[in-house]
């Protein structure tokens, strides 16, 4: 096992995570069992006060959660490859970590969507005088913390099977991958035109249906359209991206790493790359689930999860924007540049 | 303006000591205070009355039951919604919690500071409501010089500086000589004719001298009644 202060860092704040999402789990089991808006009794009136601490408990795992991500991601891109023999970007240092790297970043990225939710639920609860989403956002936190225990178990594992005296093959991960090089052309069988075209027609198509989306925030299909497409349009851009469009990064072709984009020699591209990616998976659900969680509410809740369900898909738009920019623009520049693709 | 504040089957209890059981101060009140009325509570020390007025400003949370204002449970709200809801309330603390670092002129400024206005303005009305409770003098001095009297004149004046819906005082007049306190009555009574709600908590059996009051209410054993 590894004691290396920036994986310490991480666990610590992961288990001060756990720790507040469990403490604000105790609550959101008494919300569950006793919440009744309607009464006015000691116990319903100390429910509400909890539930305001809670809430802020939750903010604060969210944010710590989010913190230690970034920290981890960029640890394991920017530092622990120089300690890992063999490993040259956070391929490297996954493959040291064994089946716990990849499990702790799966579990991750869950409690980070459930968190998300959270908190634009959270939201809509804030602006309202009686917080009628209480109940709701009770239900999400404990739904989060078998996630976020899980995390914390591969976190833990992960640190565990780490071992800087054991060599990996960073680039044997990447390579191996395929045996000729019609192999590397493609993809699940496609060609790299195909899933370029599938790209290409997905992105306009969820361009056109989060300003849907955001223009017509009261009305439901819009996000429903936008949630299906952003669950399209996720594997195929990060297919796109890893098989294709990274190689205007590296310079090279059938690198097929979606590590190496955060190293500083590709001036960190993946970092907002990637976040892009992902406020793309957290907004678009949110997105549907608040318009399906206005049309269950009183008119005043109902304005605010409208509105928030039209933020939700303008930052999606945005955030496709801004994956759009980074990834096709250095492939354009490419092409301006020196009057060819990189593929020829 | 507001149309009423209201107590529904209020209780508040505290801690007793070190064990879990509680002592109710003030229990299942019903109590509504209609705006542009004056409404006086009295009773002995210690009988509840500052505890009642800041549950009805909702600087406490009631043990059980609600206050309402314009029929909306403001005392169940949540904290930043109670918050907002405050500005719109003025209260005249037993205790003056002025700003020692600051001037008289500054402290009465202080709500209205939040407020849209420019400095200017935040000036003038601060002169003026220190003019009418006979406190224009102090404007530049500091806290720090003050005798009891001219604190809480202050203190009054940062509470009414803003014209609130809802004015909270207690103990107003507990340092003021006659001529002040019905400088104060008259501004309160001013305040209600404008269609404020204005409840003054008091123990003082002269309030008479330099209060109209509207309505009188009396504190004891934890309930509030009318008084004889």
């Amino acid at each position: 096992m590894t004691r290396h202060p920036l994986l310490l860092a991480v666990f610590t704040t992961d288990i001060l995570t756990v720790l507040l999402i469990l403490w604000a789990s105790a609550t959101a089991v008494r919300i569950a069992l006793h919440w009744n808006p309607q009464d006015t009794g000691a116990q319903q009136l100390r429910l509400q006060t909890q539930s305001e601490t809670a809430a802020l408990a939750v903010a604060w795992a969210f944010g710590l959660h989010l913190l230690a991500t970034a920290t981890l991601i960029y640890g394991m891109t920017n530092i622990l490859p120089g300690m890992v023999p063999g490993a040259m970007c956070g391929t490297g240092v996954l493959q040291a970590m064994q089946s716990g790297g990849p499990r702790m970043l799966i579990y991750r990225l869950m409690g980070l969507a459930i968190l998300w939710i959270w908190w634009r639920i959270e939201n809509v609860n804030q602006s309202q005088p009686e917080a009628p989403l209480v109940p709701a956002n009770a239900r999400i936190v404990l739904l989060a913390l078998p996630v976020f225990a899980l995390a914390l178990y591969a976190a833990w594992q992960a640190a565990l099977a780490m071992d800087f005296q054991q060599p990996v093959d960073c680039c044997a991960v990447i390579y191996d991958q395929f045996h000729s090089l019609e192999e590397a052309r493609r993809t699940l069988g496609a060609g790299h035109t195909g899933w370029l075209t599938a790209f290409g027609v997905l992105t306009v198509a969820l361009v056109a249906s989060a300003v849907a989306a955001w223009k017509t925030a009261g009305r439901r299909w819009p996000h429903l359209l936008l949630a299906a497409l952003a669950m399209a349009w996720l594997p195929i851009a990060a297919i796109a991206l890893v098989r294709v469009l990274a190689a205007y990064h590296y310079g090279v072709l059938h690198h097929h790493c979606p590590w190496c984009l955060f190293l500083p020699e590709h001036h960190l591209a993946g970092f907002p790359i990637w976040a892009a990616w992902i406020v793309v998976a957290m907004e678009a659900p949110v997105a549907v689930a608040l318009s399906l969680l206005a049309a269950r509410q009183a008119p005043p809740a109902q304005t605010s999860a409208c509105h928030q369900a039209g933020l939700a898909a303008r930052n999606t738009l945005l955030a496709v924007l801004i994956f759009l920019c980074l990834t096709v623009g250095p492939a354009l520049w490419w092409r301006l540049r020196f009057g060819m693709w990189l593929t020829g | 303006m507001p149309t009423a504040l209201a107590c529904r089957n209020l209780t508040y209890a505290y801690p007793n000591g070190a064990s879990s059981a509680t002592t109710a101060l003030l229990r299942n009140i019903d109590a509504v205070f209609p705006g542009g009325r004056v409404v006086l509570i009295s009773g002995k020390s210690g009988a509840g009355k500052s505890t009642l007025l800041h549950l009805l400003a909702g600087l406490l949370r009631p043990t059980s039951g609600e206050i309402l204002a314009d029929g909306q449970p403001v005392s169940r709200w949540l904290t930043a919604h109670r918050d907002r809801w405050r500005r719109r309330v003025g209260i005249v603390f037993q205790q003056d919690y002025l700003v020692s670092e600051l001037t008289v002129l500054e402290n009465v400024m202080l709500p209205l500071i939040p407020r849209s206005g420019s400095p200017r303005y935040w000036r003038e009305s601060s002169h003026n409501i220190l003019a009418r409770l006979n406190a224009v003098e102090l404007v530049g001095q500091s806290v720090s010089t003050l005798s009891g009297g001219q604190r809480q004149r202050v203190a009054t004046a940062r509470a009414l500086v803003d014209a609130p819906d809802y004015i909270l005082a207690d103990e107003p007049t507990a340092h003021q000589d006659l001529e002040n306190a019905q400088r104060l009555g008259h501004l309160l009574r001013q305040a209600a004719e404008r269609g404020a709600i204005v409840v003054v908590a008091a123990h003082d059996r002269h309030v008479d001298k330099w209060l109209k009051v509207d309505q009188h209410l009396s504190l004891a054993d934890g309930n509030l009644e009318p008084a004889p």
